[in-house]
C-alpha cells in the first residue's frame, strides 16, 4: 500500500467514507457487542462451575461381519469439561458379567455431544447391555 | 522475437522456483502437523471440496492484488492463481512423500484428501513469495490490486486465514477454550481488539500522514480494527468449521474456541495490513 501518492491520499480523505463502509463497521460492532453479553451473562450464571453429567444413549446396534457393532451417543448435560471420559458397555446375563469393552472421550464440553462405538462378539441384543460412564479427569 | 520469449520464459522459470520456495516456507509449518495428515483423511469430503471451491475464486482474487506477473486482466489473474496451485500441490506432495506421510499403503482417496488440503497454504505462499521477494522494483509494477476499503478488508482477510489455518486444526484450540473461564474469554476479546487496533493504528501513522492528520481516530476504530477483528473472527469460525472443530459443541465452547482462534488470526490481519 505505500504506492499511492499524496495527491490521491488527500482526495481519498477529503470525501467521508462511504455509506456501506458504516454497515459494515455496525454489523461488526453488532457481532462484538452481542458476543460479549452473551460471555458475560455467562459468566455470572457461574459457568464452568461444577461438574460433567454424561448421559448415554445407544444409538443403533448392528450385525457386523466379525462381530456387533454398539453405537453410542454421549451428551454432556453438566456445566464443567470432561477429559478422558471413559463409557464402557456390559453385557450381562443372570447377573453375570459376559462380555465388556470400553472407549474412551479425549474432551467432552459442556452441553455438547460426542459419537463413539463399542465392539462386542456377542449380540447385545440378546442380553442385558448397560452402556454407562465411568470416570473422567479435569482438563 | 526468439531472444525475447527466452527472456520471458526464463523470468517465468525464476518465478516458479521462487513461487515453490514460497510455497514450501508457508506450508511447512502445517506439512509437518500430524492433525493436518488426520484431517486429510478424516475430514467429510463435501466440506473438503466446498473448501477447495470457494478457495480458488480467493486464490484468484489474491493473485489480482499480488501476482506472479504484472496482471492486467482477469485471466492472468485466473491463469497465475492455477500456477499457484500447481506449485502448491507439487511442493506438498514433495514434502508430504520425503517426510513418510505418504505412502504406499495409503488409498488414492487418503493421498489426494492429504495433498489438497495442504496444497491451500502452500499455494497462498507461493502467490504472495513472487510478490514479496520478487526483484521487481515496486515503482514498476503497475497499479492493480485495486484501492479502498474493499481492498483493505482483503488484505486483512489473506493474514487472518493464514494465521487461522496454521492453527485450527490443532487440538490446543479446543483445549484452550474448555481451560477458559467466560471472564478470560471476554478479556481476550478485548485484548485482541486492543492488539489490533494497536497495529491499525501504527500502520495509519506510517508513511501516510495525510491519512492520521484526516480521519480521527474512532472512525479508524470503527471501520478498521473493529471490522478487522470480526471479519478475523468469522474467518476462525468458518475454517474451524471446516474442519470439524466445531461439530457436537454447543454454543458456548463453539464460541470461545472461535475467540482462541480469532486472537491470532485477529492479529494476522492487523499484520497483512503492515506486510502487504
Amino acid at each position: 500500500m505505500s504506492d499511492r501518492s499524496d495527491a490521491d491520499q488527500r482526495e481519498r480523505q477529503e470525501e467521508p467514507p462511504p455509506f456501506w463502509e458504516w454497515v459494515v463497521a455496525g454489523i461488526g460492532a453488532v457481532l462484538l457487542l452481542a458476543t460479549l453479553g452473551f460471555l458475560g451473562y455467562e459468566a455470572l450464571q457461574g459457568g464452568g462451575q461444577g461438574a460433567p453429567e454424561p448421559s448415554v444413549q445407544v444409538l443403533a446396534i448392528d450385525a457386523q461381519r466379525t462381530g456387533f457393532l454398539v453405537r453410542v451417543k454421549v451428551r454432556n448435560q453438566g456445566r464443567a469439561t470432561a477429559a478422558d471420559l471413559r463409557v464402557a458397555g456390559v453385557l450381562r446375563q443372570d447377573g453375570r458379567e459376559l462380555e465388556r469393552s470400553e472407549t474412551a472421550f479425549q474432551y467432552l464440553p459442556p452441553h455438547s455431544s460426542r459419537e463413539a462405538g463399542l465392539f462386542f462378539t456377542l449380540d447385545p441384543r440378546r442380553h442385558a447391555l448397560e452402556v454407562r460412564a465411568e470416570s473422567y479427569q479435569q482438563p | 522475437m526468439q531472444p525475447g520469449s527466452d527472456q520471458r520464459n526464463l523470468k517465468f522459470a525464476t518465478g516458479l522456483a521462487r513461487a515453490f520456495a514460497g510455497a514450501i516456507l508457508f506450508g511447512l509449518p502445517l506439512l509437518m502437523t500430524m492433525e493436518m495428515w488426520w484431517l486429510g483423511f478424516t475430514m467429510d469430503p463435501l466440506r473438503l471440496a466446498l473448501f477447495q471451491a470457494l478457495f480458488f475464486p480467493f486464490l484468484v482474487l489474491l493473485s489480482w492484488h499480488a501476482g506472479f506477473e504484472p496482471t492486467f486482466s482477469w485471466r492472468d489473474d485466473v491463469v497465475d492463481a492455477l500456477v499457484a496451485y500447481a506449485v502448491g500441490v507439487a511442493a506438498s506432495a514433495l514434502v508430504l512423500g520425503v517426510f513418510g506421510v505418504l505412502d504406499r499403503a495409503m488409498s488414492a482417496r487418503e493421498a489426494i484428501g492429504e495433498v489438497t488440503l495442504q496444497a491451500v497454504p502452500a499455494s497462498i505462499g507461493a502467490l504472495l513469495a513472487q510478490a514479496q521477494l520478487g526483484e521487481d522494483d515496486a515503482a514498476d509494477r503497475p497499479e492493480h490490486g485495486g484501492e479502498g476499503y474493499a481492498s483493505d478488508l482483503f488484505i486483512m482477510a489473506v493474514g487472518a486465514i493464514f494465521l487461522a489455518f496454521n492453527m485450527a486444526p490443532t487440538e490446543e484450540m479446543l483445549l484452550i477454550a474448555l481451560r477458559m473461564t467466560e471472564w478470560h474469554a471476554i478479556v481476550l476479546v478485548l485484548g485482541s481488539l486492543a492488539c489490533v487496533h494497536a497495529f491499525v493504528y501504527g500502520v495509519a501513522f506510517r508513511g501516510e500522514e495525510g491519512r492520521a492528520g484526516g480521519a480521527p481516530r474512532h472512525h479508524l476504530f470503527l471501520r478498521y480494527s473493529l471490522v478487522g477483528y470480526v471479519l478475523a473472527c468469522a474467518i476462525s469460525a468458518w475454517v474451524l468449521w471446516v474442519f470439524g472443530r466445531l461439530d457436537g459443541l454447543a454454543l458456548l465452547p463453539a464460541l470461545k474456541t472461535v475467540i482462541v482462534l480469532g486472537f491470532p488470526a485477529g492479529l494476522g490481519a492487523a499484520a497483512a495490513r503492515l506486510i502487504l
